[in-house]
């Protein structure tokens, strides 16, 4: 350092900074923005992670949760309480209702939700928002719904209509939020709950274990569901996935994070690439501009280790502003990301967050990456001979095969050629601003790619391995006769019936689940399965299985595994009504997320026979003509009601139709959708900076030529038009390697995604996405060289031939 | 006699143009005594400025053998180069002068920081001395942007001589200066002669050169006129 700071070249560096101040904003900036992406998105991830662990630490979340029938009155409760092995137990009552908030609002659907004493609550702790508990008959709902303490809501239910006061707001950690498509859920106390809907007990069972573990915590079910089932209660499993037990730890949101912090590390690796691209080309260009000064340097007696200094120090000083702008800004950037991410998925941010780790990151981006990352310039320019610094051949090197090229083009205007030789004079610079421009447009499709493969999945994708429109489940298995009167109703074309059971699949390695196993009629007219590998179910069919992707790849099962299938029994007397092998001929891929697939399919037939349960069966679907996703609800609200009018029980869902699960499935996936569109845009932010850069280097490298072509008569529209079309070229070029490289791109990156989220995906690649791109450059390639024409317009002649 | 400080055998400096190659200095041999006062003529194109760039160690030959001081150039690295110019040569380049971001002061003081030369206080009285030499001194803290082409080039050659050198070298090193000044530098040049050291000079000028104590005088590549005069 002496040999910078202990001689006059300080003063030099201070120039080289404060001289050329423009130059200096540029390289400031583009080493800050890199470090800004990078600092907001890796501060954003820890801050959501911190959040979201916090949400879940006080939730007292339970390990078994049951839905039992009839209801489970206090003496159960009391008995369930004195069991030994469970550690906590609470309960809840509820029913399926619907609500609006005035007369002249449309009914939407939600839950009644009633707890025995909301001070003294066990597990699935709720938390008092704003107002007060229920009491009396003023009610408490879930927060963000857009209700507020003070309102009033209409409530139907079991045919009649109430008028309740809201008092107080809760917020349910368990309780999908609002942002993310669930329902509102009312709060009341358990004497209004019981005067409203005649029930008096509690429908759903949460049980917390001593040290979980699943084998523990299905043990500790089997007996329990034993135990009830010989007092006469049926069991449900009442978990997100629908098994009966489920890890305290993880919450039903972790697999949305994890994909969420996939996708921001991914993004934040690209935006650390582009950067140190950026800086790489940034000071390639600084040194050849210099190159002259440096050879002036060398012949007064400078050794290549202080001109080394000199560079370094300067590009270290880039570097420490960037520090100072970007790291502030990213510490606010992260804290808004995070509060933006974390309420979508309907949780408290938590106060205003500092990752010092992505700081140090950020800091290390900002100042010795770009040192390491210049050395290589710096050390190459430090090598130039003084010959080789000081001689002067001319304005333009003797010319290369593209001029040669363009020199036969005698119908191409002049400015077009020189625009196209300007762009492809350098090659390893035109290499390096297409890495980044280029890079950008890649990622920008891919992510726009990865968006549309998304939304198709949870939508197109659903509807057409789910052609029947409307499903209904029972609350207990029904006779095919009964089920099947809903198909003379109006507006039901076709009706088919399902056997769904919750049984243990357990793998030849010794690995078991709980699942959920469809037994279909073959050949099933309400499922096309979209296959992943193997077969589909055939008529002749008896012991062989098709299970879903998500659960196929975490228990490694492969087409022509045996597994072992436990079906529970019903009548009490035994644990299982069969455990046997069947074999997997299939794997199907379900566009749903891992924590609501874990199902399969078997024949009906065979599923019903083990399962000794009779011709009795507990799903229907329902075709109806096509319809949009509102007259679908009513038709399965009006099938709702006759199935009810008929004596036949069905489960509360609030995802009766394939349009309302579509719905629910992308609003899950909207926070990535989200993200990844913020993404598409920082993308695009950085790939303008990089043009702008390069245009920015190309004017300060190309003065003296401007100087010449003005001295001998070129008008500012005929500079402004050399640089605006080496822009197009050059953004137009991106959009070649975007053609070539987006597809690839995209699918890895849908794949890994769809992997760490759970879910199956068919790829979209996105062709409006590379058009948007084309558009995109072409402004970029426009907006970003009006800039550097229009210094080089302003340049008077003399100093452009005199610069240096 | 005095000893031989420059020593040139036969060389040879060959450059590729295209797929051809031309030869600029064709075998050229001279040795130039300590303390004498050399003008390199010949017209443009002739290899005067090439042959100086293999006495400077700018260039190396493509064959031929180059001693400067007690130094063979060709054997030398870049950074010896470089460590060597900083003690025993100072160059005064035709077009390429000054650092832009230092002011004339800085300029003619960095050699002797990057030499590591004098103390601070020397430096400074030292660089005082040698701007007013070439009439400088008055505007001393100038940047280089701000003051005319003559001036650039007198403040270089004040900077040539900052860290007392044996030998200097320049190219053209009046040819940006009006008469009057242009005089004075020569003066100093003669100035630094009567002290000992070995001043040699490219330039177009033969009255310039007709002034100095030999000329050589090069044409296509080789010397065709070496004269020495007693006057100088």
């Amino acid at each position: 350092m002496r040999d910078v700071f202990g001689t006059v070249l300080r003063y030099k560096l201070w120039f080289d900074l404060w001289g050329a101040r423009q130059r200096t904003l540029q390289a400031v900036l583009t080493i800050a923005i890199g470090a800004f992406a990078v600092g907001t998105i890796l501060g954003a991830k820890q801050g959501v992670t911190i959040d979201t662990k916090a949400a879940w630490s006080t939730v007292e979340a339970p390990s078994i949760l049951l839905r039992v029938n009839p209801p489970a009155d206090d003496q159960l409760l009391e008995a369930l309480r004195n069991r030994p092995e469970l550690l906590k137990v609470d309960a809840q009552m509820e029913q399926a209702i619907v609500w609006r908030p005035s007369p002249d609002e449309p009914w939407q659907p939600a839950t009644l939700i009633a707890r025995d004493d909301y001070e003294q609550q066990e597990l699935n702790l709720l938390l008092l928002e704003e107002g007060e508990w229920p009491f009396g008959r003023s009610v408490a709902v879930e927060r963000r719904f857009g209700v507020e303490v003070g309102d009033r809501l209409e409530l139907q239910i079991n045919d009649r209509r109430i008028e309740v006061p809201v008092g107080g707001t809760i917020y349910n950690r368990v309780a999908m939020a609002a942002s993310l498509g669930g329902d509102l859920v009312v709060y009341t106390t358990r004497e209004r709950f019981s005067k409203m809907t005649g029930q008096t007990g509690f429908s759903t069972i949460f049980a917390a274990v001593d040290n979980y573990s699943f084998e523990t915590a299905t043990q500790i079910y089997s007996k329990l569901y034993n135990d009830l089932s010989e007092q006469g209660f049926s069991l449900l499993p009442a978990a997100f996935d629908r098994s009966p037990v489920v890890d305290p730890q993880r919450a039903w949101f972790e697999e949305l994070i994890t994909g969420i912090g996939l996708v921001m590390q991914v993004v934040s690796a690209i935006a650390m690439g582009l950067s140190l691209l950026l800086i790489y080309t940034t000071v390639t260009a600084i040194i050849t501009q210099q190159t002259a000064q440096i050879g002036e340097l060398k012949a007064i007696g400078a050794s290549s280790r202080q001109i080394v200094y000199v560079y370094l120090c300067l590009v270290a000083a880039y570097g420490l502003m960037a520090a100072l702008i970007s790291a502030p800004l990213s510490v606010i950037g992260a804290n808004l990301l995070r509060i933006v991410l974390i309420t979508r998925l309907g949780l408290d941010a938590g106060p205003p967050h500092i990752s010092w780790g992505s700081l140090a990151i950020q800091l290390a981006l900002c100042i010795f990456a770009p040192i390491l990352i210049a050395l290589f310039p710096i050390l190459r320019g430090a090598r130039i001979t003084v010959r080789e610094a000081i001689s002067f051949y001319g304005l333009s090197s003797t010319g290369n095969r593209i001029d040669i090229v363009l020199a036969r083009l005698v119908w191409l205007s002049r400015v077009v050629s020189m625009a196209i030789s300007n762009a492809f004079r350098n090659p390893s610079r035109l290499v390096l601003t297409q890495l980044a421009l280029g890079g950008a447009g890649v990622t920008l499709v891919a992510v726009l790619s990865t968006q549309a493969t998304l939304y198709y999945t949870s939508g197109d994708l659903m509807h057409s391995i789910y052609p029947f429109e409307v499903q209904l489940d029972t609350k207990r298995p029904v006779s095919l006769a009964q089920l099947s009167k809903a198909a003379d109703l109006p507006g039901v074309e076709r009706i088919e019936v399902w056997q769904t059971l919750s049984v243990v699949l357990e793998t030849a390695d010794g690995h078991s689940r709980a699942l959920q196993l469809n037994g279909v009629p073959l050949p099933s007219q309400a499922y096309r399965p979209q296959l992943y590998a193997g077969r589909w179910l055939q008529a002749d069919d008896t012991y062989a299985l098709t299970l879903v992707e998500s659960l196929a790849t975490q228990l490694n099962i492969e087409v022509g595994d045996k597994v072992k299938i436990a079906i529970p029994s019903r009548d009490g007397r035994t644990v299982w009504a069969s455990e046997r092998e069947w074999e997997v001929v299939g794997i199907v891929l379900e566009p749903y997320l891992r924590n609501l697939s874990r199902f399969g399919f078997a024949p009906r037939d065979t599923l019903i026979e083990e399962a000794q349960f009779g011709q009795r069966f507990t799903r229907v679907q329902i075709q109806i003509p096509a319809a949009t996703g509102q007259n679908a609800a009513q038709i399965a609200s009006a099938l709702r009601d006759f199935y009810d009018r008929q004596g036949v029980e069905m489960y509360t869902t609030m995802n009766d139709t394939v349009a309302e699960r579509s719905e629910m499935e992308a609003s899950n996936l909207d926070v990535i959708a989200m993200l990844l569109l913020a993404i598409a845009v920082i993308m695009a932010a950085v790939g303008g900076v990089a043009l702008s850069g390069v245009l920015q280097i190309s004017v300060l490298e190309r003065r003296r030529e401007i100087g010449v072509l003005r001295a001998i008569g070129a008008t500012p529209r005929v500079v402004r038009s050399l640089f605006v079309i080496e822009g197009l070229i050059l953004g137009w070029l991106s959009w070649l390697v975007a053609l070539a490289l987006s597809y690839p791109v995209g699918l890895l990156l849908s794949r890994m995604l769809a992997s760490t989220i759970g879910i199956s995906i068919v790829y979209q690649y996105s062709w409006g996405g590379l058009l948007f791109w084309f558009v995109l450059a072409s402004v970029i390639g426009v907006c970003a060289s009006l800039a550097p024409a229009q210094r080089a317009i302003n340049a008077n002649v003399q100093e452009s031939l005199a610069y240096e | 006699m005095s000893e031989i400080v420059i020593d040139v055998q036969n060389v040879v400096k060959r450059f590729p143009v295209g797929d051809r190659e031309i030869t600029v200095l064709k075998g050229i041999t001279f040795q130039v005594r300590a303390g004498e006062f050399v003008a390199i003529v010949g017209q443009s194109g002739s290899g005067k400025s090439t042959l100086l760039n293999m006495l400077t160690g700018v260039d190396r030959p493509s064959s031929g053998m180059v001693r400067v001081g007690q130094q063979l150039l060709p054997n030398l690295s870049e950074n010896e180069l470089a460590l060597w110019r900083r003690h025993e040569v100072g160059i005064i380049f035709q077009f390429f002068n000054l650092v832009p971001g230092l002011t004339l002061a800085q300029n003619v003081r960095l050699p002797m920081e990057l030499a590591g030369k004098y103390t601070p206080a020397e430096r400074s009285q030292r660089v005082m001395q040698l701007l007013e030499q070439v009439d400088l001194a008055d505007r001393a803290d100038w940047l280089p942007s701000r003051v005319s082409g003559g001036d650039q080039q007198r403040a270089a050659i004040a900077r040539a001589d900052a860290n007392q050198p044996p030998i200097i070298f320049g190219d053209e090193p009046t040819g940006r200066q009006d008469p009057r000044s242009a005089e004075a530098c020569f003066a100093l040049f003669q100035r630094w002669v009567a002290a000992g050291k070995t001043v040699l000079l490219v330039t177009h000028s033969r009255e310039l050169a007709a002034r100095t104590g030999r000329t050589i005088e090069i044409a296509d590549g080789r010397i065709v006129r070496d004269e020495v005069r007693s006057h100088a």
